[in-house]
């Protein structure tokens, strides 16, 4: 006990431990963020009770009591108050995780937050569990799966307000999730939905008087399709139980413990406070610098301690980096910290196992609680609890450091800065470290990990993690020393030694390597991994068995391992145990590894296997493994590693990092945000043709103030906007009535009588908006007006086009307020094209999927003006090209006025990526932008005459096969990054 | 940039190792070639290392299936004869060496015909002198090709529009579809109309005064059927101010392959060169009439001369023309390979100079006795049939020479003997025993039983012959 002054009392008495975090809400086993100057014993005990109203208020409680109650200690009284009918409560919360097909965890509850205030008194409340619903929609393969979603989106009158509304997509199985909730699902991979339905069902709800769940089936035509949906339904229910080993059964699991929240709604100034609590806490642990008897926090002490009115504390509405976060696999509470000047807060976002929406808080530690959100400059995380037997818990890695760093991926507000009074601690620079190393920044990451054993000479762990990140580096001989040395300063280190044998195998020194698995299994019996990477030391060696004697045991230990069992069952193919192979393969394809990439990672191709294998394998084998083209953009790059995550090749992470390197991202060059178009919540009112428009306005003059010429995605192409109909082959105008907020509706008579005939539909959008308004709509229309660069929600490739004229743009599509055209010129790049494919996850079959929150994350190379200058030449007569009536014709007569389009895109191409990886292109004396500068190519509006046979004669003549362009683009993917990028390596 | 020596192991039908040395000047170089000898092991040797960085550098798939030992293809190259040579490997284990952008640039550059490319002409449709040669040009001549705005080469454009198709309702796909398809159309368009002008004037070489119109209307997609239709170039001859003389078969396979090999070189013309620059041509001329075949020489003076050009025949006669043709200029090398084969595995026979002596004592020393009965009894073949050459003795007459044998030699050998008397008795009880028991082609299944004593006197003999025969 130390005696000292405590910052709330201020008195001099014993000064007692304080954990900063709640102990309820941290992961066991994970060293504590305790502060220990602080507070005194009364102090302490005092405000020792928020703590409690924390873990009892909110969902949290909700997780926290599952996790505290044992199996079977809840009454069945209080159990059918779980599963009990649904009451109009107040403060309705929804609850739901990612996509309950292809996770295991499924959790289809609702939940209403409800108050007792009938019968008992009015402080209590009880969360209550409804049956779970799921809205499916079922492909018949009549209408596309996107119009399907359009379809539901407009029905469902879903709010989504970015019209980011396909929350979810299983590429493999074709599954579409929409509004987080609502399914798209082609039969197969919905037999295999049904089947975790029913297996849910029979686990969590046997006991519960609801037999039934409802699965609610929306369809497009709902009388035509209703019948069919409940065949479709009936007949797969009964024949997936018997798929279903019956000891699933056996052992209910945490869902059936009941849980009950209570709360008192005058508790709420005290949930605050212990928010408040916490966030100060934390800080200080964070901010060593800071002992917290400063002026500057005396009055957010005495709201602590007081709960007088709050002010410091509000609950965070913009969600966008919460959600980045929340989208790893990992599950913390994550705080972000900031100091400016005299203003100091935290955020904290609490992990709930659930959507985090509600769950963001901000405090005003210090500083005028009235400023604007400042930058965060400090991310940390601690891991969050859960039960043992949680099936959520092996999404949670194990973490093994306090106070891991994150930054979320292409988060915007969150920036990390690190901070002065950290910058002696080993720990701190081992952390960023790690973080950088999962980012691909590895000599980033070594610079850290030697500054943080610089300033700890044994910090085995740091060590170990240099290691990996030489060996990341594909150089294994460092990475060696560097396990030896961990090794050397703790003789336990179980993870130093699987690290090293991994090493040691891919330098093919196979004996070394087991040696090193056999000693981590040695220390410690029921490591899975160690005994998958001796199976795949085992498997490399040839020796087949003994490989998947390996995997074995390390499925038992791990039953959900699923790269142990792809693993086994390639190992089995070589042993020609076709059944068993197959029936490995198929597991780990359930539990989602793509065994595609793994095969054919491990073997080339089936006939490279058959070849050195002399074997031929069976059909069905063959079919499964066979790979089917995609987009070319994202093929053969990935590499599988030795701990058996499949990841971008080392060559692609420092080219993308090199990309990087080379500008700022694009939101930061422009200066603003790349944003959604509108929404209006029903097109058929709001999108009207030409002939409609002209109608409008021949009723009334005025209609014609909000008629505006209007875009959808798939008007947007390459360089030029081309508004087409529904099939994508006749022009087609739209205009859109451009019914903003705050309309004066009566002053258009027309268009209020038009769109009065979809009053009844327009009524039912969610939203504020009055029905003649439209769904979302910016106030400020200057972004539509002024030229800007656009781009729809998918393409094969980076697709922007420019737009002088003022069109109006709907959402999905997206707008960029640009007017530079140097800069669509680089967007339009193959190098741009791959670095995008590659940093923004998601794809829709071959298509990859354009989102401003990626976009903006494009690296825009720093260029001298003058190159600027002849970009924006080149990109003048693509436009202008574009427009000419042999270009737009598909007349083969005029095809190489087509290609010449096509050549000066491929010159911009060169430019591009000399702008990029200017030393790896010159070093190859290929050189664009100065043979460009040299031909001194004359402006756009310069060109006196018939400009199109002067752009002939620019074409022919940069085309001769002796110009340097031609041949530097000719010869140019014999530059090895370029080879990368043009998938040739 | 010029290749100066090529060395080859254990690759396809090389088995054990070869070396064909262009000297330092970087000779062209012709080949004779007997069915089966490695002439086209030897095309795909130079082939597979230009495109093994294309391949992963893949090497085992070509490896010798007889010979165990790893394999390599060397090449030797100097920028002149002059400068410094360096040499680059592809093997299993060597792979780096074939990623350098000398060699990928070559490759992007090179030109590779053979005749198998040319067999489509056998199979083209006749129809009033109309051909379709779509497929001759797409999948053949100008595959490899690169299209400009694509940066792929046209095989791979044409790959990309192939099945499966989308979904008819998944427009979005068929509009991505359509748009590649749109685009393939123009690059081919655009091609022809490049190439038109050139194969036209490379035809009056030939000997052809005659305009051909290459007329390519674009494929379309069906969507109904999922097809890709209208996949047509029709290949048309407009002779000038003249009409096509009615029923009359112009276009003649010997025609449709001169013609296919214009289009080639008009192909390889239109793109920008390579500092090492191989055009490398195995039998193609061989569908030619051979009054077309000389004119392709001049071709290939007039538009490659910067080229180093390898050529390969099974026509010996076309091979003794060629080589007198070229024999003047030091720019060509001219080589034979033979058929070797014993009862485990084939073999070519080729060293420089005729040393098959050496490379026989070489086999032995490597206790390979088969290669080198091999090599021996080639040596011995040779020796005397050279003999016979030049002392123009009589040598039995047999319609198909192919089948002449040792014995044929031989025999007006021991009879010129009995005039000049330069064999002595020993030598040609030794030679006789060693002919029946491994100077022959049916000695190899005991060869393994024959003590390596034996055929080291056997080597010793055919020696002894050679200096007396000299």
């Amino acid at each position: 006990m130390i005696k000292g002054k405590c910052i709330y009392c201020k008195e001099v008495k014993d000064l007692n431990e304080e954990h900063a975090f709640p102990d309820s809400l941290r992961q066991k086993g994970i060293s504590k963020w305790v502060i220990r100057k602080h507070l005194c014993t009364d102090c302490n005990s005092q405000l020792g009770k928020l703590d409690v109203v924390l873990s009892r208020r909110s969902p949290l409680a909700y997780l926290w009591e599952r996790v505290q109650s044992g199996l079977g200690n809840e009454t069945n009284a209080l159990r059918s108050s779980i599963f009990g009918k649904r009451i109009d409560g107040i403060n309705p919360v929804r609850l739901f995780l990612s996509n309950p097909v292809y996770d295991d965890h499924i959790l289809l509850h609702d939940f209403i937050v409800e108050s007792n205030n009938n019968e008992k008194s009015a402080t209590e409340y009880t969360v209550t569990a409804l049956q779970p619903q799921i809205i499916l929609t079922l492909c018949t393969g009549e209408q596309s799966e996107r119009e399907i979603i359009v379809k539901n989106q407009e029905e469902f009158n879903a709010v989504s307000l970015d019209g980011d509304f396909i929350t979810d997509y299983n590429e493999q199985d074709d599954v579409y999730c929409i509004f987080g909730n609502t399914y798209v699902f082609p039969p197969e991979a919905a037999n295999r939905f049904f089947r975790k339905v029913d297996e849910f069902k029979s686990k969590f709800m046997k006991d519960s008087p609801i037999t039934q769940y409802s699965s609610l089936v929306l369809f497009p035509e709902e009388d035509k399709y209703q019948g069919k949906a409940k065949d479709f339904y009936n007949a797969f229910q009964g024949e997936v139980k018997e798929d279903i080993p019956a000891k699933k059964f056996q052992n209910p699991e945490v869902f059936t413990q009941t849980v009950q929240a209570v709360s008192d709604p005058k508790s709420i100034p005290e949930f605050l406070r212990a928010i408040a609590k916490t966030a100060f806490h934390c800080f200080l642990f964070h901010y060593p610098k800071f002992t917290g008897h400063e002026p500057i926090f005396d009055s957010i002490k005495e709201f602590i301690y007081t709960g007088t009115p709050n002010k410091f504390v509000t609950q965070c509405r913009n969600t966008e980096t919460v959600d980045l976060v929340y989208d790893s696999t990992e599950h913390r509470h994550i705080f972000y910290f900031f100091i400016q000047g005299n203003d100091i807060g935290c955020r904290i976002d609490f992990f709930t196992g659930l959507l985090p929406i509600q769950f963001s808080y901000e405090v005003i530690l210090a500083g005028n609680p009235e400023k604007s959100h400042p930058t965060y400059d400090c991310v940390e995380s601690i891991p969050f609890s859960v039960h043992p037997e949680s099936q959520i818990k092996k999404r949670i890695h194990p973490v093994t450091e306090l106070g891991v760093v994150r930054k979320p991926r292409g988060g915007e507000g969150v920036l990390w800065l690190p901070r002065s009074t950290r910058r002696n601690d080993a720990a701190f620079y081992n952390n960023r470290g790690i973080d950088y190393r999962k980012e691909g920044k590895l000599d980033l990451a070594i610079k850290d990990f030697d500054k943080a054993i610089e300033l700890n000479l044994e910090f085995a762990e740091a060590y170990n993690n240099r290691g990996n990140a030489y060996d990341s580096k594909g150089d294994f001989d460092k990475a060696i020393v560097n396990f030896n040395t961990a090794i050397e300063f703790k003789p336990d280190f179980v993870e130093a030694y699987v690290n090293r044998g991994v090493a040691y195998g891919k330098r093919d020194e196979f004996n070394k390597a087991i040696n090193d698995f056999t000693t981590a299994i040695d220390l410690d019996p029921d490591h899975a991994g160690a005994y998958f990477n001796r199976g795949n030391t085992y498997l490399l060696r040839g020796d087949f068995e003994t490989a998947i004697e390996n995997y074995d045991t390390a499925i038992k230990l791990s039953p959900d391992d699923a790269q142990s069992y792809c693993h086994q069952g390639l190992a089995r193919l070589h042993l020609k145990e076709w059944d068993k192979a197959k029936t490995d393969l198929i597991e780990a394809k359930n539990k989602g590894v793509d065994i595609i990439a793994a095969f054919h990672n491990l073997y080339r191709d089936v006939a490279t296997f058959e070849r050195r294998n002399s074997v031929k394998l069976p059909q069905d084998i063959v079919e499964m493994l066979r790979q089917y083209p995609v987009n070319s953009l994202l093929t053969t790059q990935r590499v599988l590693t030795a701990d058996g995550e499949i990841q971008e090749s080392y060559a692609v992470l420092e080219l993308l990092e090199k990309f990087r390197n080379t500008g700022k991202p694009l939101n930061e060059y422009l200066n603003g945000r790349s944003s959604r178009g509108i929404t209006t919540g029903c097109n058929e009112a709001f999108i009207v043709e030409q002939a409609t428009r002209d109608a409008l306005i021949a009723e009334h003059s005025a209609s014609a103030d909000v008629l505006k010429p209007f875009l959808m995605a798939r008007d947007i192409q390459r360089w030029r906007v081309k508004p087409v109909d529904e099939s994508r082959r006749e022009p087609q105008d739209k205009w859109l009535i451009f019914a903003h907020r705050g309309i004066d509706i009566n002053a258009y008579p027309a268009i209020k009588k038009h769109l009065g005939k979809y009053r009844a539909i327009l009524e039912k959008r969610s939203g504020k908006q009055e029905w003649y308004e439209l769904q979302t709509a910016p106030t400020d229309t200057t972004r539509f007006t002024q030229p800007k660069c656009l781009y729809a929600d998918m393409a094969s490739e980076t697709a922007f086009a420019f737009d002088n004229e003022g069109y109006y743009v709907g959402s999905p599509a997206s707008l960029l307020p640009t007017n530079e055209l140097w800069l669509l010129g680089v967007l339009n790049t193959k190098a741009v094209s791959w670095f995008y494919a590659r940093t923004a996850p998601q794809v829709r079959g071959p298509f990859l999927k354009f989102v401003p929150r990626y976009v903006s994350q494009i690296p825009i190379p720093d260029m001298e003006l003058e190159q600027k200058a002849l970009i924006n030449k080149i990109v003048e007569y693509i436009l202008y090209l574009k427009q000419q009536p042999t270009v737009k014709s598909r007349d083969l007569k005029y095809a190489r006025d087509r290609v010449m389009v096509g050549y000066f895109n491929r010159i911009i191409d060169g430019m591009t990526y000399e702008a990029y990886l200017p030393d790896e292109l010159h070093k190859s004396s290929k050189h664009f932008f100065q043979p460009l500068l040299d031909e001194q190519l004359p402006q756009l509006e310069d060109i006196q005459g018939d400009k199109m046979s002067m752009f002939r004669d620019i074409f022919e003549h940069l085309h001769e096969r002796t110009h340097p362009v031609r041949i530097n683009l000719f010869f140019l993917d014999s530059v090895k990054p370029i080879r990368i990028v043009e998938s040739k390596a | 940039m010029r290749i100066t020596k090529i060395e080859i192991k254990n690759f396809r039908a090389f088995y054990g190792s070869y070396q064909i040395d262009l000297h330092k000047a970087g000779k062209n170089l012709l080949v004779y070639g007997e069915n089966g000898s490695g002439k086209t092991s030897l095309y795909q040797a130079l082939k597979r290392f230009l495109e093994s960085s294309e391949g992963g550098h893949q090497f085992k798939p070509y490896q010798n299936i007889f010979n165990p030992d790893d394999g390599y293809i060397k090449l030797h190259l100097r920028a002149d004869a002059e400068s410094k040579q360096d040499t680059y490997e592809w093997s299993e284990t060597v792979k780096d060496e074939t990623n350098e952008e000398l060699l990928i640039q070559a490759s992007r550059a090179k030109g590779f015909l053979d005749y198998k490319d040319l067999l489509e002409t056998h199979y083209l449709h006749h129809e009033n002198e109309v051909v379709n040669v779509f497929g001759l040009l797409v999948n053949n001549l100008l595959a490899n090709t690169i299209s400009d705005q694509t940066d792929r080469s046209l095989a791979e454009d044409w790959a990309s529009i192939q099945p499966p198709f989308p979904d008819q309702s998944a427009i979005d796909q068929i509009a991505d579809l359509e748009e590649q398809i749109a685009n393939f159309n123009d690059e081919l368009a655009s091609r022809l109309t490049e190439l038109q002008a050139k194969f036209s004037e490379m035809l009056r070489k030939f000997g052809y005064n005659m305009a051909l119109d290459l007329d390519f209307q674009g494929i379309t997609y069906n969507s109904d059927n999922k097809t890709l239709d209208n996949q047509e170039i029709l290949l048309t001859i407009k002779f000038f101010n003249r009409d096509i003389p009615e029923h009359h078969r112009f276009l003649n396979e010997a025609k449709l392959s001169a013609i296919a090999i214009a289009i080639y070189f008009s192909s390889i013309l239109l793109q920008p060169t390579s500092t090492l620059k191989i055009l490398a041509l195995d039998d193609v001329l061989i569908g030619l009439d051979m009054s077309n075949r000389l004119p392709v020489l001049d071709v290939l003076d007039e538009y490659f001369s910067d080229y180093q050009i390898f050529l390969t025949t099974y026509d010996k006669a076309w091979y003794e023309i060629v080589k007198q043709r070229t024999s003047h200029g030091g720019k060509w090398k001219a080589v034979e390979f033979y058929f070797g084969q014993t009862d485990e595995y084939e073999i070519p026979v080729y060293v420089e100079d005729k040393a098959y002596l050496d490379k026989a004592r070489e086999y032995l020393d490597a206790n390979d006795y088969k290669a080198c009965a091999i090599y021996l009894r080639t040596a011995f073949e040779a020796i005397i049939e050279d003999f016979c050459d030049a002392k123009r003795l009589p040598v039995r007459y047999r319609r198909n020479r192919d089948k002449l044998d040792s014995q044929d030699f031989w025999d007006p050998i021991k009879v010129e003997n009995q005039n000049s008397g330069f064999l002595d008795a020993p030598l040609i009880r030794d030679i006789e025993l060693y002919r029946s028991r491994i100077l022959n082609p049916l000695s190899h299944t005991i060869i393994t039983n024959i003590p390596k004593k034996e055929i080291e006197d056997a080597i010793e003999a055919v020696e002894r012959l050679k200096t007396a025969l000299q």
